[in-house]
């Protein structure tokens, strides 16, 4: 696909703004080939509909940036309130929302001069949210709003139920290993990200492909595994004796020989 | 000559080091790379491959902290380009999250400073607004706390408002040390923060703007940790709801004037 249909590309632009009150754009048809010039960049995009998404997005994203920039209001408006709703998502009640949004609009403020990518302020301006969020939190030292604490609920997520008999699990040579695994990590899905990516050294987007799971969510079994294996003693004590024996055989081989 | 590679070896070797290695990143460096990194991701690029993400990568395999910011940030991008219905919100007024033109924002505390010396002269807002608070909190005792109001104020102008010493325990709430050492401190840090962050000058300005704010119970929570008193939970609400109320009726009232 070399050209973006500009009616679907049109269709995306209305939902997201109307969505986000986006309302920056005087001139669509001049902005929509903006989109589409940003949509040909994007060539690594496996979807069609999360390219469309993110030309958008990234478009109206140095759009903002320049009228940030000149500190023009209905631009910080859209910024702050984008803050606020994901706060208000959190459960957060709004004049706290409100407060934290205006801190982070005041970090941005601060950083501006340094993006070097409008295209991706979203991300820098989420990032520096986030921040100011997690260090009110600290302040205050209050019960966490997030959905969990890192090392708590990161690991409690719901099984995936599905058969998920993996040739990887065929493919590892020692059986011995493979038996330690399934004792371990019960979670098959975990089980098999931790396998092909920590074992036999996978790409994490290939395994999420084949599981058809988001890369994130590749990324975060991937952790849980691995946070459970270095959380079980028992287990990291086998593996320990198990890599001992590999290299005591092979030297009682050497010595044979 | 043995092989230095057997299977068996790689395997249970390649997980022990997954399990072993740490980063050298803090987790300041960490989510400092994060935002390209998120971005490079969404972008269909392989960052697995990347160098320059090698390390972030490893770091986040072993960081639930760094693990959850990421998780934020992707869910924070992904909720910008969802279509369903934004979460509801009140209204908010245009121009609240502008940065203020200064350079650098001032420090709370000078601020604070600033408002006193310059805008309590005629005493009016603080008055009334600590007065209805302390006929909320301790009505048995309003006339004994305001006794020294005045003097208080003369100290709030000279910016010589104490804050306290640290480890005071809650007392009664009508004593001339709490209007003192908490509520007028209190009203005066609120509305020099709120008259800051809506770009007004007086209360009267902000009167005029038609703005309710509301200070969160967190907020003062957080307040008099700042300066070292505890309250329980109930006179934590209690002087809240209170402070509320009174800037409620003082600029309902400035409003109408």
């Amino acid at each position: 696909m070399n050209e973006p249909s500009s009616d679907d590309l049109r269709t995306i632009w209305q939902q997201l703004s109307r969505r986000n009150e986006w309302q920056l754009v005087d001139d669509e048809e001049d902005f929509l080939q903006q989109v589409a010039a940003q949509w040909r960049t994007l060539t690594k995009v496996k979807t069609s509909s999360a390219r469309n998404r993110l030309a958008v997005e990234r478009t109206y994203a140095a759009r903002l940036c320049e009228m940030l920039r000149r500190r023009h209001d209905r631009a910080w408006d859209e910024l702050g309130q984008a803050f606020v709703r994901t706060a208000l998502r959190a459960s957060v009640p709004q004049p706290e929302a409100v407060e934290l949004a205006q801190s982070a609009c005041v970090g941005v403020w601060e950083r501006l001069p340094t993006l070097k990518n409008p295209h991706s302020l979203f991300s820098y301006a989420f990032k520096i949210f986030r921040t100011v969020w997690r260090e009110h939190r600290a302040a205050i030292q209050h019960e966490e709003p997030f959905r969990s604490t890192p090392e708590g609920t990161l690991l409690d997520d719901p099984v995936d139920e599905r058969n998920l008999t993996s040739e990887a699990e065929q493919q590892i040579v020692t059986a011995e290993l493979l038996a330690l695994l399934q004792a371990a990590l019960p979670n098959s899905r975990e089980r098999i990200v931790v396998l092909r990516t920590a074992i036999l050294q996978e790409n994490p987007r290939d395994v999420a492909r084949d599981l058809n799971i988001p890369l994130t969510q590749a990324r975060v079994d991937k952790y849980r595994g691995l946070a459970r294996l270095r959380g079980n003693p028992r287990f990291m004590q086998q593996l320990r004796d198990l890599v001992g024996e590999v290299v005591e055989s092979r030297g009682r081989h050497s010595d044979d020989q | 000559m043995t092989n230095e590679h057997t299977p068996e070896m790689q395997e249970a070797q390649q997980l022990l080091q997954a399990l072993e290695r740490s980063s050298g990143l803090s987790h300041d460096q960490a989510q400092e790379l994060l935002p390209a990194f998120v971005e490079a991701e969404r972008s269909g690029e392989d960052v697995d491959s990347l160098p320059e993400y090698a390390e972030l990568l490893r770091h986040l395999d072993t960081c639930g902290t760094c693990m959850e910011f990421y998780l934020s940030l992707t869910g924070d991008l992904e909720s910008l380009a969802e279509t369903n219905a934004p979460i509801p919100m009140s209204p908010i007024p245009s121009g609240l999250f502008t940065p203020t033109p200064v350079a650098e924002p001032l420090p709370k505390a000078k601020r604070a400073e600033l408002f006193a010396r310059d805008q309590l002269e005629n005493r009016a807002a603080v008055h009334e607004i600590t007065w209805n608070t302390l006929a909320q909190v301790a009505p048995k005792q309003p006339k004994a706390s305001l006794v020294k109001l005045d003097l208080l104020l003369d100290k709030a102008a000279q910016g010589q408002i104490s804050s306290g010493s640290q480890g005071q325990t809650a007392f009664a709430l009508g004593e001339w040390k709490f209007v003192v050492q908490v509520v007028v401190p209190l009203v005066v840090d609120y509305l020099a923060d709120t008259l800051w962050k809506w770009r007004v000058n007086t209360v009267n300005g902000l009167a005029q703007t038609g703005v309710i704010p509301e200070l969160s119970e967190t907020r003062v929570h957080d307040l008099l940790q700042q300066a070292g008193f505890r309250l329980d939970h109930e006179q934590t609400q209690n002087l809240t709801s209170a402070i509320n109320q009174a800037v409620r009726a003082f600029l309902d009232k400035e409003a109408n004037a």
